[in-house]
């Protein structure tokens, strides 16, 4: 016990990366994945296509893959989009990627809709924008919650996929301190920190399901 | 006149669905049009709503031209004619499609504040009002799976008529209905053409069709004839 209250507070040091990952992908990832979702569904059959690839390519290979290709690929091609900083690299890649699955959930929750409602609003005298806000979109969030909850949680364990471009979040820190020490120990830390993570996350997401639940 | 419809054609991938089909309906008058499944009914209350845009002919609502066609041309009307057209049009879909996120106040209220643009509070009052005539008072509150079939169209009917249109159009009224809420819905519409809207229904049921009309009218292979 005296080890563990010793490495623990090693070990939160790399917390401020892990959220500051989190955080930051789901701040624009969920925006940005509506975003490619009313693409995804638009009348605009090159728009349509464009966004098509677009979510196949990110979610067809690997987070860690396009985390190399920000970070090693676009400087090799002449894109120099920070500097030498890492973290907005990791920001980009995670954004991209998660923006992609978002954009697939919001997208299904959005065909789900019936086409009637669209035409009674229609008929109604509603604009596209007020059709969205006040109609489409409340039901999406609704159906799509659950699996966006499951994107969520999935988002938390990858934060510690950064330690890939050398960055020191939890994970990362708790496998430095099992090598030095020679000890599973910062592992079990490290994972007790991740669940109560999950466990928080997963009561948010519950609270936020019973608030916009109605029968249907 | 009303609405004017004047040798309306359609096709669909080259399937001629209606056929110079012709009528018209005027302020105050129940005008039904009577026919089998796939005869053309629907898509003529679609076109005329603009919801699909028809091939060829006339379709003129209270005034104002949704197609017209002059010298074998067919105009349609552009987004902001038809905004302008829809102001005088309402629908009760087969369905229903109440927003089912939203209580029946709200579903209701809901076109008054957003496009109209009316207050909060008066776009309430008008629509507590058309609730309570058409026999909804005390159901405000309720989400929409919390009502039977006969009231879901009822909150339709007031969703569509609390915005003051001049031309009520039914899509099938009756097709879920049991013979008393039947019963109550040709009241309720021949009270709305007492009031001076004219009303246009499609229907395959004969019995509700002859209580409730002025006229009925039979859509055959996409042409429609006297009844």
């Amino acid at each position: 016990m005296a080890y563990v209250l010793q490495i623990f507070p090693q070990i939160l040091d790399g917390l401020g990366i892990t959220f500051g990952t989190f955080a930051v992908t789901l701040i624009l990832a969920l925006p940005l994945g509506a975003l490619i979702s009313l693409g995804r569904v638009c009348k605009n059959r090159a728009l349509r296509s464009v966004f098509g690839v677009y979510t196949w390519v990110l979610r067809g290979t690997p987070l860690l893959l396009q985390m190399f290709f920000v970070f090693f690929g676009l400087p090799a091609i002449g894109v120099q989009l920070f500097g030498r900083m890492r973290l907005p690299y990791v920001y980009l890649a995670f954004v991209l990627n998660y923006a992609a699955y978002f954009a697939e959930i919001f997208r299904s929750g959005i065909q789900s809709v019936e086409k009637g409602q669209r035409e009674a609003a229609r008929l109604l005298g509603f604009s596209g924008w007020q059709m969205n806000v006040k109609i489409i979109w409340p039901q999406v969030i609704k159906k799509t919650l659950p699996s966006l909850g499951n994107e969520v949680i999935t988002l938390v364990k990858d934060t510690s996929l950064v330690y890939a471009l050398g960055l020191s979040e939890i994970f990362k820190i708790a496998r430095s301190i099992s090598t030095r020490d020679v000890t599973i120990a910062p592992y079990l830390v490290v994972g007790v920190i991740y669940l109560a993570i999950t466990a928080v996350i997963t009561q948010l997401l519950k609270m936020a399901e019973k608030k916009v639940y109605y029968e249907e | 006149m009303l609405l004017d419809v004047k040798d309306l054609c359609k096709s669909f991938k080259g399937v001629p669905v209606l056929n110079q089909a012709s009528f018209s309906v005027e302020a105050g008058e129940v005008v039904s049009l009577l026919g089998q499944s796939g005869a053309g009914k629907t898509t003529i209350l679609r076109c005329i709503t603009g919801l699909e845009r028809a091939d060829r002919g006339t379709i003129c609502v209270d005034g104002r031209y949704v197609c017209r066609e002059e010298n074998g041309v067919t105009a349609q009307a552009g987004k902001r004619e038809l905004f302008e057209i829809r102001k005088s049009l309402g629908m009760v879909f087969q369905s229903y499609h109440l927003f089912p996120h939203m209580p029946v106040l709200e579903n209701v209220t809901l076109a008054l504040t957003e496009v109209r643009k009316m207050p909060k509070k008066e776009a309430e009052r008008l629509a507590l009002a058309m609730l309570q005539e058409l026999g909804l008072e005390g159901k405000e509150r309720q989400m929409p799976y919390e009502l039977s079939g006969g009231q879901k169209q009822r909150v339709a009917i007031a969703r569509a008529c609390v915005v003051n249109p001049k031309l009520l159009c039914f899509d099938e009224p009756t097709a879920a209905l049991d013979p008393e809420t039947t019963e109550e819905m040709v009241h309720v519409i021949r009270r709305l053409a007492e009031q001076g809207m004219g009303i246009l229904i499609i229907s395959h049921d004969m019995p509700f069709v002859e209580k409730v009309s002025d006229r009925v009218l039979r859509v055959q292979a996409g042409a429609v004839c006297a009844g």
